[in-house]
């Protein structure tokens, strides 16, 4: 038992092995340098911007110098935005408690009791049932924001998909979840091919959500424009993930934002993002924060697709080295979309080669070739597009993600959750 | 900002950097971190330098922006960062016992939410009264002494838990010396 003095000492001892750098009010004045010409900027935009404002007399809510809408004052450490959805009613946040804090019960959930809970989103939907998007502080104090799908029309069955940190209430303005677990019991991942969906609500005065996917050719997308409102649940391929998801939010016709999709349904894999130091044309050197939980056999991937395998780790250094999918010696195995063909990706030190493949496979030019991903535990869920086929006789494809001009990739890893 | 003001604040990043580092370190638990966190904190500062009311008013501002800057910066954070528990792998060797220790401390810190650590960290480290800190915080003095409350509670158990680990590893050392 560490008694107060016990825990002052250790917070001095600890706090002395750092050590300040060499004249760091260089560094300090450089930077309030910064802070005020981008202050001086700011305040210049904002007089144009009302300028034009009151010389035109118009009650657009879009500005004009870069599509932003009035944001809503934040609800504490909350999105302070009115609930949305067409199954919004009063007993629901009471519900959606409840199953938030029996979640935690069985420690998947942060934390309970769930306290001061309120409902951003509660729409009903055909695949997912019950939707509902909700904020509230853990036992800890923090707040967060909760997913749930699958409820009747009281709520009841509920079942919670994620958990996160609620978002800064002042910037944020979309949230999201994209995951192929977000039907049945927890964890389960959909048996269809359109098995994933991207749950999006935007800020208010969004007048359209677009949910768009590398995953999906645009032939096989369902309409291309954005759907009226800022909410949008769309299915998508089972494959696809946050990483490889894109939202844009429309006010008319003008874009106000396009942002990266959020994942972490429970039993998703996560991405852990790593800088690229060094590239040579057969592996890349990337940098991680914490290499704990990355493992040689991992896959590297981009939005666009897959960049290699994590072939060794240097815990000292925190560098990753990657084996790029077009290198000799590069193997996996893989399928083509749709069609589901079995075979293997093999790198060839210019790029890459579809082998094994059954003998009645009939495979065309451009179609698209997957491979799983061993993180996500199943190997249809979040499966990474490797390529195109771009020749018969031997079948070749070219990447779909660019290996030559990378500057950021992410490593697939398993979730405890 | 002109020469007068600038020697003002260069003087007061001399005099006060060292310590808000260590501040920052605690928070943070990161030295490359706690290097930006403080800069960040002090450029903030000196932009605001004319509007400060200067003498203990400076030090009060600075500390309050270093914990809101700190406490913004892990709400942003991405969640997929989040500890998810204790790398029994990562822990040192026994003969480094005050190296362990610093260790198990920083982890242990690592584990707690935020505002805890804050909270902890001003009364505990900065040795501030509950007032001070819950301006520092921007929060109530009763929502100090919680957030202080719990996260030494959590503290102390998460000590525990490394302590136990730690004297596990230990024992699995001896036995193999024994082998």
């Amino acid at each position: 038992m560490y008694t107060d003095e016990q825990v002052r000492g250790a917070l001095g001892d600890l706090a002395k092995q750092v050590r300040p750098s060499q004249a760091p009010e260089v560094a300090v004045l450089r930077r309030a340098r910064q802070r005020r010409r981008r202050q001086r900027v700011a305040a210049a935009c904002a007089v144009v911007m009302v300028a034009a404002l009151a010389a035109t007399s118009t009650t657009r809510i879009v500005g004009a110098a870069d599509g932003q809408l009035a944001a809503a004052p934040p609800d504490g450490p909350f999105l302070g935005w009115a609930p949305a959805g067409n199954a919004v009613s009063s007993g629901l946040t009471g519900t959606v408690t409840r199953i938030w804090n029996a979640a935690a019960a069985d420690t998947v959930a942060s934390a309970g009791p769930h306290t001061e809970a309120r409902t951003l989103l509660a729409t009903r939907t055909e695949p997912l049932g019950l939707v509902v998007i909700a904020q509230a502080y853990d036992s800890a104090g923090m707040p967060r924001i909760g997913f749930f799908t699958g409820g009747g029309d009281d709520g009841g069955g509920l079942v919670l998909r994620a958990d996160r940190p609620a978002p800064d209430p002042a910037t944020t303005k979309v949230v999201s979840l994209v995951s192929a677990r977000l039907q049945g019991p927890i964890r389960t991942v959909s048996g269809d091919y359109w098995g994933a969906y991207a749950i999006v609500l935007a800020m208010p005065g969004v007048t359209s959500v677009q949910v768009s996917s590398t995953t999906v050719d645009q032939e096989l997308r369902d309409g291309d424009g954005g759907r009226p409102g800022p909410v949008r649940v769309q299915s998508l391929p089972i494959s696809s993930t946050a990483l490889t998801t894109t939202i844009t939010g429309f006010h008319r016709k003008t874009r106000v934002f396009r942002a990266a999709a959020d994942g972490g349904a429970f039993g998703d894999a996560e991405p852990i993002a790593a800088q690229v130091v060094a590239a040579e044309p057969e592996s890349l050197t990337v940098s991680v924060m914490d290499t704990s939980r990355v493992k040689p056999g991992q896959l590297a991937a981009t939005g666009d697709g897959l960049v290699g395998q994590v072939s060794a780790v240097d815990t000292a250094a925190r560098q990753v080295t990657i084996k790029a999918s077009t290198a000799v010696g590069f193997t996996s195995p893989a399928y083509t979309d749709i069609s589901n063909h079995p075979g293997q990706v093999a790198g060839d030190g210019t790029g890459l080669r579809l082998q094994n493949l059954p003998a009645d496979a009939n495979v065309n030019i451009g179609n698209r070739v997957l491979v799983p991903d061993p993180a996500q535990r199943d190997n249809r869920v979040g499966a990474l597009t490797v390529g195109r086929v771009s020749g018969l006789s031997p079948v070749r494809l070219i990447t779909t993600a660019n290996l030559t001009t990378l500057r950021q990739v992410n490593i697939m890893v398993s979730t405890s959750r | 900002m002109d020469r007068r003001v600038d020697d003002e604040i260069t003087e007061f990043v001399r005099a006060r950097y060292g310590g808000l580092l260590r501040v920052a370190f605690l928070l943070c638990g990161d030295a490359a971190r706690a290097e930006d966190l403080v800069q960040t904190a002090l450029a903030k500062t000196a932009v605001a330098w004319r509007r400060i009311d200067h003498g203990d008013a400076v030090d009060h501002y600075v500390r309050r922006v270093l914990v809101n800057t700190y406490i913004s910066a892990q709400r942003r954070r991405s969640w997929w960062e989040r500890p998810l528990g204790l790398a029994d792998d990562l822990v040192a060797a026994s003969p480094y016992e005050a190296v362990d220790q610093r260790d198990a401390l920083r982890r242990a810190l690592g584990r707690l939410p935020g505002r805890q650590r804050a909270a902890v960290v001003l009364r505990h480290y900065m040795d501030l009264s509950e007032q001070q800190s819950a301006e520092a915080l921007g929060c109530s003095l009763g929502t100090v002494k919680s957030l202080t409350s719990r996260g030494l509670r959590s503290l102390r158990a998460y000590l525990a838990e490394e302590d136990g680990v730690g004297r596990m590893h230990e024992r699995q050392g001896a036995a193999d010396v024994h082998r």
